[in-house]
Formats: structure tokens, sequence, C-alpha cells
């Protein structure tokens, strides 16, 4: 009869202990609603899983669907004008800023435990993510895009290893000298049509030489044909007409210039970090272990890239309003157990960086990060690089879309025809104007 | 004297016969009248919408609001250098494609109207490119034009001589300088079925006995097909000009998923231009500007057409 009454009161607190934790972690719904929650498709397995355990385990009502191929801020950008019902969405800082001005998207401010995720929220995330004194969204990811991958197989090949360039005039000028020695297939730069592509790697390039495309006060254009802005595409001009780089790069996506690199063909390229993981895994890529990069000597290599959880202002219940804040805080920090799971599940699985010191301060998640490097030296060698990734001050502002996309096209056009630095310089110039003139901004 | 009454009264009744006697054109006016009427219905918001649009500057930031602009955004666009380029490459797409379309169309109603055997197979076979979606078909046609994995590229890379992993990449068909027809081939291997079953009924209308007549004649393969095949079949490759044309000066979905309007903007057409300038730049004034001229180049281009050819047909 003992036993019984023992076999009743464990199996009662087995029941009563998860159901306790839950309670008191604030983050179960109070309603039934759905929570609609849509982002760009990067593994959408893996976050179907991580929405059916948040589902199963707090009882939620969440429906997860991806965005089809495409510009994802441009249509998703349609979807809030068109006023679909949308609840938590994908973001990059410069989307999310624009989404803010628009009135789509509330702060992030009043979701639960925020004081717990602004103290653990380093501070280079939290610039990226606030505008206006206030946090957009919760992080998705952060990574350093337009770090230069060197191909060490190659290196050694050329006699390279002690030639490293440590900033983008030494790189343009290595290259040019492997050309005129005849060397083929040197570099694969970032010029790949996205929205993402071509117009960020001239952001960063000029960001990296000490320029900026707007003055940070007064948002005018800060372009010149003698500075950052005219050496950068100078450089570009100047590999493009050697025909060091294939035309068609133009027309890519990342997946191929991905592919491009990972064939072991090229001696450099410029990628996003989180592709370390790609090309130094054997499994999908010809140059596993043989992947490093250029390092901080000075002058960065690239920039902050980032995106967030970003949770929409369209009508909703009160009761629905505050499941949207719950789950939020639940995807974007910490679950019901108190674990950063799926920030913590991206630093294992694709080596996404995240915002928050306890993950990319675990243990986890430092031996994630060296599996995906080919040396131990390159762990604090890209920690030290990410800390000096720059967030451009232009996402900062309403038209920074507007005027990546003109950009994107802009550049392209300069390439193929091979039109003067000077016309370019201006037309960017004017555009600037032009969009500042549009929002009333100048 | 009752005759000539007669007489008079008959060529009254022809007279009155004759007043409410409509030509073909009224014919066919009449018959269109309700579908035009509908349309109109249909169409006069947004039309009307967009006439709006086109002169206004719109913002949503801040809150939505519009500021009138008058013609300025089609002053715009004519000082645009983008506008004018774009212009150029959708009268090269368009032009390549309805000439590819009807070429290949001609050529697969007389292969059909030829073969014996397997004819519904064949058919079939034939049907497949134009069943397709748009969207499908450019990702099928972006992977087989790439450079680094592109089945059409390697072939001309072997053809070249570049087979080592150097060289391979040199030759991509999905370049500034093909790009532009390449998406007209894509754009006509779409359409060219649609043509071909169109033309095939127009085939099995001619009697064989005017082949008999022309073998008599003696004239070869060649004359028959100048002097017999042809001249039947001149109005419906006239319809056909007229649609693949339109169909081509308003496709996008196919040049977005295969080029998106690149390699930079080697082939931005109008239709891209325009969704470039409404979904990414959010510039929706002056997209609409340009969905106008877009709209009087088609009245353009279908009108011309009709002047030059139709109008011809109509009076032979």
């Amino acid at each position: 009869m003992k036993l019984t009454y023992l076999a009743i009161l464990l199996a009662g607190t087995m029941v009563a202990t998860p159901l306790a934790v839950l309670a008191e972690s604030g983050l179960e719904p109070t309603g039934d609603e759905t929570i609609f929650f849509r982002g760009w498709p990067y593994k959408p397995d893996v976050v179907d899983d991580n929405v059916n355990r948040y589902n199963a385990s707090v009882d939620g009502n969440v429906d997860y669907q991806t965005v089809t191929h495409g510009d994802y801020p441009a249509l998703m950008e349609k979807s809030l004008i068109a006023g679909e019902n949308l609840d938590i969405i994908y973001g990059n800082p410069p989307t999310a800023v624009r989404f803010y001005e628009a009135g789509w998207i509330a702060p992030a401010d009043n979701v639960p435990n925020i004081d717990a995720i602004r103290d653990d929220m380093y501070d280079n995330a939290s610039y990226a993510f606030s505008y206006d004194g206030k946090l957009l969204g919760l992080s998705y990811f952060l990574a350093v895009r337009g770090m230069v991958l060197v191909n060490t197989d190659r290196q050694v090949e050329l006699g390279l290893q002690d030639a490293q360039p440590t900033n983008w005039d030494a790189f343009y000028d290595q290259l040019l000298e492997l050309n005129a020695q005849g060397v083929k297939n040197v570099y694969m730069p970032h010029w790949f049509n996205e929205f993402y592509g071509i117009s960020w790697a001239y952001i960063w390039e000029v960001l990296n030489r000490g320029g900026s495309q707007i003055d940070p006060e007064t948002l005018a254009p800060a372009l010149t044909v003698e500075g950052p802005a005219g050496e950068t595409l100078r450089d570009w001009k100047a590999i493009y007409n050697a025909d060091m780089v294939n035309e068609e790069v133009l027309s890519f996506n990342e997946a191929a210039i991905v592919d491009a690199f990972g064939s072991g063909r090229f001696l450099y390229s410029t990628q996003a970090s989180y592709n370390l993981a790609v090309f130094n895994d054997p499994a999908q890529s010809q140059v596993a272990g043989k992947t490093s990069f250029l390092g901080f000597e000075g002058a960065g290599w690239g920039l902050l890239d980032s995106a967030m959880y970003l949770r929409t202002s369209r009508d909703r219940s009160d009761a629905l309003d505050e499941d949207t804040r719950r789950f939020q805080s639940w995807y974007g920090y910490r679950d019901h157990e108190g674990n950063v799971a799926v920030g913590q599940r991206w630093a294992n699985n694709s080596m996404l960086f995240s915002a928050y010191k306890s993950v990319m301060e675990s243990d986890e998640s430092k031996a994630a990060f060296r599996q995906g490097l080919a040396s131990d030296e390159d762990y604090d060698r890209l920690l030290t690089l990410y800390a000096n990734a720059p967030h451009p001050h232009m996402w900062k502002v309403v038209w920074a879309e507007e005027y990546n996309a003109f950009l994107r096209q802009r550049l392209g056009r300069f390439l193929i025809n091979d039109e003067p630095v000077e016309k370019v310089i201006a037309d960017l110039n004017a555009e600037i104007e032009k969009l500042n003139k549009k929002h009333g901004l100048n | 004297m009752a005759s000539r009454a007669e007489a008079r009264i008959q060529n009254e009744a022809k007279l009155a016969l004759k007043r409410i006697e409509l030509s073909n054109r009224q014919f066919a006016m009449l018959l269109a009248l309700p579908v035009i009427l509908f349309l109109v219905m249909v169409m006069a918001y947004p039309m009307g919408y967009a006439i709006w649009l086109s002169m206004q500057e719109v913002s949503f930031f801040g809150g939505f609001r519009t500021s009138f602009v008058g013609i300025e955004n089609y002053r715009e666009a004519l000082y645009s250098d983008n506008f004018w380029w774009s212009v150029r490459v959708t009268v090269q797409f368009v032009s390549v494609s309805v000439v590819l379309a009807m070429l290949i169309g001609l050529g697969l109603a007389l292969l059909m109207h030829r073969v014996r055997r397997g004819r519904a197979l064949l058919g079939t076979i034939i049907i497949l490119p134009w069943s397709m979606s748009l969207y499908g078909a450019g990702v099928m046609w972006q992977y087989l034009a790439r450079g680094q994995s592109g089945v059409a590229s390697s072939l001309i890379n072997r053809m070249l001589g570049r087979t080592t992993p150097d060289t391979a990449v040199e030759y991509s068909l999905i370049s500034s300088e093909q790009i532009v027809n390449l998406l007209a081939l894509g754009n006509a291997w779409n359409l060219a079925p649609l043509v071909a079953f169109f033309l095939l009924a127009n085939l099995k209308t001619i009697p064989e006995r005017l082949y008999d007549l022309a073998r008599v004649d003696r004239l070869n393969i060649w004359q028959r097909f100048l002097n017999v095949t042809l001249p039947p079949l001149q109005y419906t490759l006239f319809v056909f000009t007229t649609i693949t044309l339109i169909l081509s000066m308003k496709l996008l979905d196919f040049i977005f998923v295969m080029s998106a309007g690149g390699p930079g903007d080697a082939s931005a057409t109008l239709t891209f231009r325009l969704f470039d300038l409404a979904f990414r730049q959010s510039n929706y004034g002056l997209s609409a500007a340009i969905s106008f001229y877009l709209l009087f180049l088609i009245i353009g281009s279908a009108l011309a057409l009709f002047f030059f050819w139709g109008r011809r047909l109509e009076d032979t």
C-alpha cells in the first residue's frame, strides 16, 4: 500500500514539475488564436521543428510558412501593405527600420524577459537591432558578410602564405599581380544578383576603406570620385576588365558563389562567415579543412550581417497580442525551460552567431564554431574580425532598401558597360539626394 | 405600268435590306460589344487608379500619403537612361520572341500535319512546353544555360574545346550579349506549341486536291509551300503574331526567374523595370507612368501590325 502511495506521489511529482516550470516561465499562450510566423526559406525544416516543439511543449498554436524565393524585403513589404495576417516575421536591420517607420512592426521593448535580454545582448548587436532608442526585434543571427575566404591549398601552391593582404587596396594589387603572372581563378567576388549581393559588397568595401555612402548627421550623399567610393569602383573595374571575374557572377545567387568556391578552383572569395561551416565540411565541399580567411590587421573585411524576429503591429485581440509577445520571447530568447534553445541550435548546426553572450560564450558554441574552421587559431581570428565588423549607418535610414535596389542594378551596368567612375558616383549621389527629398529628410 | 410599280417596290425593298445589312466589321463589333462593355466596367477602376497613381508621389512612411506631381513621372521616365535602355531591351526581346515563336510554331504544325504514325504522342510532347508554368520554365532554362553546370553551356564549351576545369566556365550563355536572345528563345519555346496547334487546325482545312494540282503543275516543295500552304495560313499567322507580340511585351515571371533582369540590367525589359521600381524601390508613381508607356507601346505595335499586315488581309 505504501508503495502504491509512493508511486502515485512520484508520478504526480513528475507531471507537476514541468507544469510548475511552465507556469513560472510566463511564456505559455493565454488563448488559442493562431500566431502567423513567416520567414525566408533558410533551413525551413529546422524552423519547422523549433515551432513544433513550441506548439507541443506549451500547447501553442503557431503557423509557420516560408515566403517564396525572391526579394524577401520587397515581398514582405507588399504583404504588409496588403494587410496580410502576419505576426512574427524575419527582417534584416534596414528592413526593420523601414517597417518600423511605416508603422508595420512594434518594438520588442515589452516582451517577457526584456531586462534579461538586454543584459545578455552584446553592444554591437544591440546597436544593429536598435533604432530611435527602441529594440526593434530579437536575435535571429549575426555574421560577418564580406570576409575574404582563402583556399589554403592554392595559397601554398602560389607561395602566398606569407603575403596576406591586410586591406582592400593591397588585396586588389595582389589580384592584379597574380593575373599578370597568368594565374587563373584567383577571386570569386560577392557580386551576385540578390538584395544582399553586389550592393552590400559595395557598401562594405567603402566602409572598410573608411568611407560612407552618406553623412551620418545630415544624410547628405558622401561619395567622392577620389575617396573610398571611387577607389572601390576603380578596383572593381580593373579586375573585371582584366577578365578576372566572369560576367555570369552578376546573375548568380548566393548558393552559386558558395558552389563555385566550394569546388576548390578559386584562391579567394568574399563570403558570409557561416559558410565556413559549409566549406570546411567534407560532405559539402572540395576545400574542407583548407578554408581559412584574411584576418583583421587594422582594416576591416566586410560588415555585420544580422537578422531579427520582428513582431508586426497589426490589429490583434489583447490575448493574441500577449501570446505573440510570449512566442517572440520564447523563440528569440529563452524557452520555457530557460534555455536559449533556438539561438543555440543555429550556432551548433549552422555556425550562425547570436546576439546573446549566453550562446556565444557557451562551450557548445565554441566547439561548434571550432568544428567549422580549418584550424584552432582561426577561432580567435574570427571573433576579432567579427568584433570589428561595422554596421552601416545607412541602414538606419528609411530609404536604405530603395537605395539598395538602385545600387544593385547600377553597379552591374557599370561593370558590363565599362562606364566612367565619375558618372556612377554622380548617379549614386543624385539617387541619395532624390531619396532624401522623397522622404522629406533633407 | 404594273411592272414598273413592281420594279419600284422591289427596288425599295432592296434598298431597305441594304440599310439594315451590316458590314463584316460592324457585325464583329456588334458581337464584341458586350465583352468590350464588360471589360470597360472591370478595367475602369484599376485603369483610373493607375492614371491617378502615375501623377502622384506615394509614400507609406509616416503614414500613407500622396502628393500630386502632374506629368513629372512621365517626364522623368523620358529623361531616364534606364527607361530607354529597357525600351531597347523590350524591342529586341519581343522581336526575337515573335519571330522564333512563329517559325518554331509553323515548323511544328507542318511536322504534326505530315506525320502519319504516332501523331497523338507527338502532339502530347509538343504541347508540354506550353503547359509548363513560366516559373518552372525559368528555373529549367537557367539550369540549362548556367556556365558552371548548365548542359547547354557545357556543350558549347565542349564544341569550343574548353573542357578543363580552368577553362570550362569561360563561356556561359548567361552573358549580357546573349541573355536577351536566350530569354526570347525560352519564351518562344513556351509559346510555339500554342501557335502550332492553331496552325495545324488551319492546315487541315486546305483541300488535298490543291496539292495534287500543284504537283501536276510541277511545283517543287518550296513552291508548294509558298503558293498552296502559306496563303490560307496568313490570317492565323497574323492573329498569332499579334498575340505573341502582346504576350511577350507583358511577360515578367519567366524573366524574373531566369535572369532577374541581369546580368546587371542587361535583360531589364520594361515589365521588369516597372516591377523593380514599384516593388523594390517603392516608386509607384514612376512605375505607373512607365506602365502607360508600355501600354502605348503594346497598342501602337498591335495597330502597326494591323495597318501594315492585317488590313491587307482583310481587303483580300
